[in-house]
């Protein structure tokens, strides 16, 4: 019960800047749009909702400190406020995920814009969106139940595992001290710094192995994006206990 | 019955200890007093109570039952912080209907009341107030959440002499109305020395005093006389204290004065006067005085 009227007060907190993110959104696009038909050249756009994406991390990064010490001024229990913010997620990013697909479909009307979904599952993967020979659209975008509905269950997967790893990230730096900070901070570049190096030293079996691995989970080769979906909600869920684990001992600060 | 208790609690802060194995009981329907000096471990005991922290060692129990992420036992509790917690940019009738949210009891009618005797705009943001004005609005959501206990923690920061005793007012109707258990955490012990029943003072981590006011004031007083009679009246009685002026002397003891002790102190002439609160709670709290060597009440 605590946990719903939590989930009210994040949504309500979550709600201006989201409407605010759309109204940008929405007036760039419109105005991509209108050149485009009054420019009468072949332009096109992809992957738009990838803005959501970036949105909701940042909302994750910013959906900590303000809400976690209102709940505890109202002496709520952690517990609360942790299945309070995981119940306000949800339905903010299957909303954002209905939204970014209405505003995908309007705006394919005017100018072609294949999702992110369409480039990984659909047929833009095969035909490319330009024949440079005829000099036409080749790409159609598929408008059936199963393409709408996958899409909007294979974002709402994005948008919540994204939001899930800003939240994780701000509480990694919130329960650390300065020394610990600096180390999360370089850890990921250093990280990739030393994969990379590593790469040429490791059995071209075990890459393989690995490229085999990422394209099973993200369901490339089968095109099925429910593996994809699978190994978001996994993976959200993973970092939902990472933040559960920091949130159980976290003190309120001004 | 609602009480508060606390077993064996233990808090450390990195190798910090800031209470070292605290055993305290609050009553239901009573107002108390928690004092120390700063650092005493006034504010980690509160925030142990209502779970902002967690003790390194023992466990904190409402009505019996442990309150550790108990929502249900929480949302008994109202604390009211120093520190503020709610949204800057929120305005104050919206934290209203948001605390009405989570305290079910919450009486907006009487916030807005205590509003308009507080002179306090509930269109504004907290941002927009000032120390004081922020102080004014925490009372008045504490005051308002109609929680079974209270805790107030520096409550008069930044107050004008004004507002402090109208708050003192309200707070006093508020309890005469609806009987509830009330902690008050303040550096200003003479205004609040009337209105507190019992009294809890920490000190070197530990519990000095607990024990009621009317039972502690019995106990305590004051003599003064010549230097000499009064340092022969305190051989081996509880001196808190001794100051000199010239070749007067005034001591604070602490101990029920017998027919004897009475009878003494008139044969040497020593005048015998009540000690305040406040000035038995410096005393009691002063660095390499003797409050260590006072036996625990309670």
């Amino acid at each position: 019960m605590k946990s719903l009227k939590l989930a009210k007060f994040h949504i309500r907190m979550m709600l201006p800047s989201t409407m605010i993110y759309y109204m940008i959104f929405i007036m760039v696009i419109s105005f991509l749009a209108v050149s485009n038909s009054n420019s009468g050249q072949n332009s096109s756009s992809s992957g738009l909702e990838f803005s959501t994406v970036v949105f909701l991390f940042i909302m994750g990064l910013n959906a900590f400190k303000e809400n976690f010490n209102f709940s505890q001024a109202n002496n709520l229990s952690r517990k609360a406020f942790f299945s309070g913010l995981l119940l306000a997620i949800l339905p903010i990013a299957f909303l954002m995920s209905i939204i970014d697909l209405v505003i995908n479909r309007i705006y394919n009307i005017f100018v072609p814009s294949p999702t992110n979904y369409d480039m990984i599952y659909g047929t833009f993967r095969d035909t490319g969106m330009f024949d440079w020979n005829t000099m036409e659209y080749v790409w159609k975008q598929s408008n059936t139940f199963f393409t709408l509905s996958s899409t909007v269950i294979w974002q709402f997967a994005a948008y919540v595992l994204f939001f899930a790893l800003g939240v994780v990230i701000t509480m990694v730096y919130f329960r650390s001290n300065n020394l610990v900070k600096v180390i999360v901070s370089v850890a990921p570049i250093a990280l990739l710094v030393l994969l990379r190096n590593l790469v040429g030293f490791l059995p071209k079996t075990w890459l393989l192995s690995f490229g085999a691995f990422i394209d099973t989970i993200f369901g490339w080769q089968t095109r099925n994006p429910y593996m994809a979906v699978l190994t978001f909600f996994i993976l959200s869920l993973f970092l939902a206990g990472c933040f559960y684990l920091l949130l159980r001992k976290a003190e309120a600060r001004e | 019955m609602n009480n508060i208790e606390l077993k064996n609690i233990t808090k450390y802060y990195n190798a910090n200890c800031a209470l070292q194995e605290v055993s305290l009981i609050f009553e239901e329907k009573r107002i108390y007093g928690l004092l120390g000096r700063n650092g005493a471990g006034k504010t980690t005991l509160l925030n142990l109570i209502t779970n902002r922290i967690f003790p390194t060692k023992g466990y904190i129990t409402l009505s019996d039952l442990p309150i550790r992420e108990n929502d249900a036992l929480l949302e008994r509790i109202f604390y009211m912080t120093e520190s503020n917690l709610y949204p800057e940019s929120m305005k104050i009738h919206e934290v209203f209907r948001w605390t009405q949210t989570f305290y079910s009891n919450f009486d907006l009618t009487y916030a807005n009341r205590l509003c308009e005797k507080f002179d306090l705009n509930p269109n504004k943001k907290f941002k927009a107030l000032s120390t004081g004005y922020n102080t004014i609005a925490k009372l008045i959501i504490a005051l308002a959440s109609n929680a079974e206990m209270l805790i107030f923690d520096e409550p008069i920061l930044g107050l004008d002499a004004h507002h402090r005793t109208l708050f003192y007012k309200e707070l006093l109707a508020h309890y005469i109305k609806t009987p509830k258990t009330i902690i008050l955490s303040t550096h200003i012990i003479e205004e609040i020395a009337d209105l507190l029943e019992w009294v809890v003072i920490l000190g070197n981590q530990k519990v000095l005093i607990n024990e009621s006011v009317a039972s502690l004031m019995n106990r305590a007083y004051a003599i003064t006389g010549k230097s000499s009679d009064v340092e022969a009246f305190v051989q081996n009685r509880k001196a808190l204290d001794l100051e000199y002026l010239g070749n007067y002397c005034k001591a604070i003891l602490l101990e029920e004065p017998t027919e004897d002790s009475l009878k003494l102190m008139k044969q040497m002439g020593l005048e015998q006067a009540k000690v305040g609160l406040q000035e038995l709670f410096i005393k009691l709290t002063n660095v390499g005085g003797v409050h260590h060597e006072i036996s625990k009440v309670g």
